[in-house]
């Protein structure tokens, strides 16, 4: 049965006429409803009911209140395994992108240190400049409370009514939320939006869920980190073991398949290979067996090489799982309002952020197939905001959508990856345009080059439309943002070649590319003798 | 440091400080004390009564009612930051001060939190509500 039959309000739904033609409910397919629902008379609380205070909810709330609409948001944060909870603002706020951002960027100011004596600072007692952990998280955390608070103070002033609790169906309008003391908040909305993004997966493991944590607890963790064994090469897993080793605290990193899946592989080693040289223990295709608490207090990690079938262990301090998020699609009692698009791994399939019932939609980290970025949740929030109120048709576009991993070396990417362009249009044609590239800063610390490292993805046919271009090298996401822009409007090799750079800048290398694969000439800069 | 004003019902504490070292004296002798304390920045007052600053004139009379009604153990501190030049130096001890933070005025925190409202803000009742309510 299609569950949009389920609504019984469905004539009203302002999604349920496709094209500008009302769909003629099938009455046969009606499911008798017994109990009267309060909304039924055409009146609800709100005009858009919001699960999920993150990003993406929170940007399309916002919008839609702008519009004139009747917002409300539910949000709450269930403790992770190690108790740790947080404000409003979601993951991007509390314990992704901005703590991230605030530890990478504490991990590059000390090693600033070092190479300022270089330029002739004087810094007394080098070898005794140690981080403080403690001063680090509190400033931090503070950092992020501001921000939460900050957050609650913009949805007061602009009346959207934010309910502290777990929301979920009960019918396809009415939404119950569980408030922290357990007493329930039952409201009714016109449309709803699922934004309740995801949380980190926990390997079925022993001593996993007991002792391990995650990116949910470490930019709050209340101890130094110590020893610390990553599990897992996405670019949550890169981006903590680089900041932690940057700040002092010894990495091994835990790699099932590859690092960066889903990115350009040759990009992904720049990234390892400079992590490697910094000293993160890598180890290759290995899947963790087990965790146990030592009487010291101390982690025992043992590790299996799926290729070798050989075991290996070591003690850590701490060990952080980082091996992918799940949706929090769960909790929401999606089937009391009809909503059964839901994919094997938990998502929200909805093309257009509509789910199979007209009236529930979803952004961000929620949907399937959709890149996990924040910047993507507030945009296709926005837009969806304005479908819903405005009346207005432009659509979400997923493609070109730029990103960049914070490792110590940073990988900032827009488009396709050199393996995903190869194919979709087969390595014949394609040109690919590559050079390593040696940033002034660089020379006098006498820093690693090896990894500095740029490509551009291109149509081999003039005038070569550019379809992907990646950077490794300091600054990644300042270097790419511009680039990203280039791409929207559909940039050419010719065009790129034409432009002429800012010197002395690490994002002026785009403009010098000129040597291709194909021609097997060396990519090194000409000065260079490595 | 005047107009110390103690209300019977909750133990309310209104207090006024008239400059950045009575400020600094009064932030001194703080450390024991358990009620939460607001802190709310204005420019001086003319000899019209009013602050120099038009948004501290529109925030005060609104903010004071509020205090007024609130039935919470707090202590309201009024800090007059002073004249129109000396808070627009760049220099001004307020702007200085990692404590405050102050970048305009008028300006509400409270004391060792996250909570602020500023400008505008101030003028706004539901806002004035949450900046008292309880969860951090």
């Amino acid at each position: 049965m299609d569950p949009m039959f389920l609504c019984s309000r469905r004539n009203e739904c302002n999604r349920y006429r496709v094209s500008g033609q009302p769909i003629k409910p099938k009455i046969e397919m009606v499911v008798k409803d017994t109990t009267r629902h309060p909304w039924e008379d055409g009146t609800y609380d709100y005009d858009l009911a919001v699960i999920g205070g993150g990003s993406g909810g929170l940007a399309c709330a916002k919008e839609a209140v702008n519009l004139g609409a009747k917002v409300a948001v539910f949000d709450y944060v269930t403790p992770s395994p190690q108790g740790t909870k947080w404000g409003l603002g979601g993951t991007c706020v509390n314990v992704g992108c901005i703590p991230k951002k605030l530890m990478h960027q504490a991990a590059i100011l000390g090693e600033s240190i070092h190479e300022a004596v270089s330029y002739g600072w004087q810094v007394p007692s080098l070898e005794s400049i140690k981080i403080s952990w403690p001063a680090l998280t509190e400033a931090v955390q503070n950092h992020i409370k501001s921000v939460n608070w900050v957050t609650r103070v913009d949805l007061r002033d602009k009346k959207i009514d934010y309910i502290n609790a777990l929301g979920e169906f009960k019918d396809p309008h009415t939404l119950v939320g569980t408030l922290k003391n357990g007493s329930k908040k039952e409201i009714t909305a016109k449309n709803v939006v699922i934004a309740v993004g995801g949380r980190p997966h926990y390997p079925e493991i022993p001593g996993a869920v007991e002792y391990c944590i995650s990116s949910d607890d470490i930019f709050s963790l209340g101890h130094p980190p110590g020893k610390t064994l990553v599990v897992g090469a996405g670019y949550i897993g890169l981006e903590c073991a680089g900041f932690l080793k940057s700040l002092g605290y010894p990495a091994t990193v835990l790699v099932r398949s590859v690092p960066l899946r889903g990115f350009d592989q040759q990009m992904a080693q720049m990234v390892t290979n400079e992590m490697e040289q910094r000293g993160v223990v890598f180890h290759h295709r290995t899947i963790p067996l087990s965790v146990e608490k030592l009487e010291n207090g101390q982690l025992k990690a043992r590790w299996l090489n799926t290729e070798t079938q050989e075991q290996g262990e070591d003690v850590f301090d701490t060990v952080l799982m980082a091996t992918g998020r799940y949706a929090l699609t769960k909790a929401l009692n999606l089937e009391a309002a009809g909503v059964n698009c839901i994919s094997e791994s938990g998502k929200i399939v909805a093309a257009a952020e509509q789910t199979n019932v007209p009236h529930v939609y979803a952004v961000g980290d929620v949907l399937e197939g959709r890149p996990e970025l924040t910047p993507v949740a507030i945009h296709a929030g926005r837009l969806l905001a304005r479908r819903m109120f405005a009346g207005a048709t432009q659509q979400m576009d997923y493609e070109n959508v730029a990103t960049t991993v914070f490792t110590p070396l940073e990988y900032g990417c827009v488009g396709l990856s050199e393996e995903t362009a190869v194919h979709r249009f087969g390595s014949e044609s394609l040109e690919v345009y590559h050079a390593y590239y040696k940033p002034t800063e660089f020379f006098i610390p006498q820093r690693n080059i090896r990894n500095c490292y740029l490509k551009a993805v291109a149509l081999r046919d003039a005038p070569q439309r550019i379809l992907g271009l990646h950077f490794v090298g300091p600054v990644a996401g300042e270097v790419i943002q511009g680039f990203a822009a280039a791409i929207k409007c559909g940039i050419t090799m010719e065009q790129l070649m034409n432009t002429v750079g800012i010197h002395p800048t690490v994002a002026e290398e785009f403009t010098r590319l000129n040597i291709t694969k194909r021609s097997g000439k060396d990519p090194n800069p000409a000065s260079c003798c490595s | 440091m005047n107009a110390i004003k103690i209300d019977n019902m909750v133990k309310k504490e209104i207090h006024t400080v008239n400059n950045y070292d009575e400020f600094n004296e009064y932030i001194s002798k703080l450390s024991e004390k358990k009620a939460k304390v607001y802190f709310m920045f204005t420019g001086k007052k003319k000899e019209n009564g009013r602050s120099w600053c038009i948004y501290c004139q529109m925030a005060e009379p609104i903010v004071k009612a509020f205090i007024g009604e609130l039935q919470k153990e707090i202590i309201f501190v009024y800090v007059d930051v002073g004249d129109r030049d000396y808070w627009k130096d760049k220099a001004c001890p307020f702007r200085t001060d990692a404590r405050c933070k102050l970048m305009v005025i008028p300006t509400i925190i409270k004391w060792k939190g996250v909570q602020r409202l500023e400008g505008s803000q101030c003028t706004k009742r539901e806002l004035l509500q949450m900046l008292f309510e309880d969860d951090d």
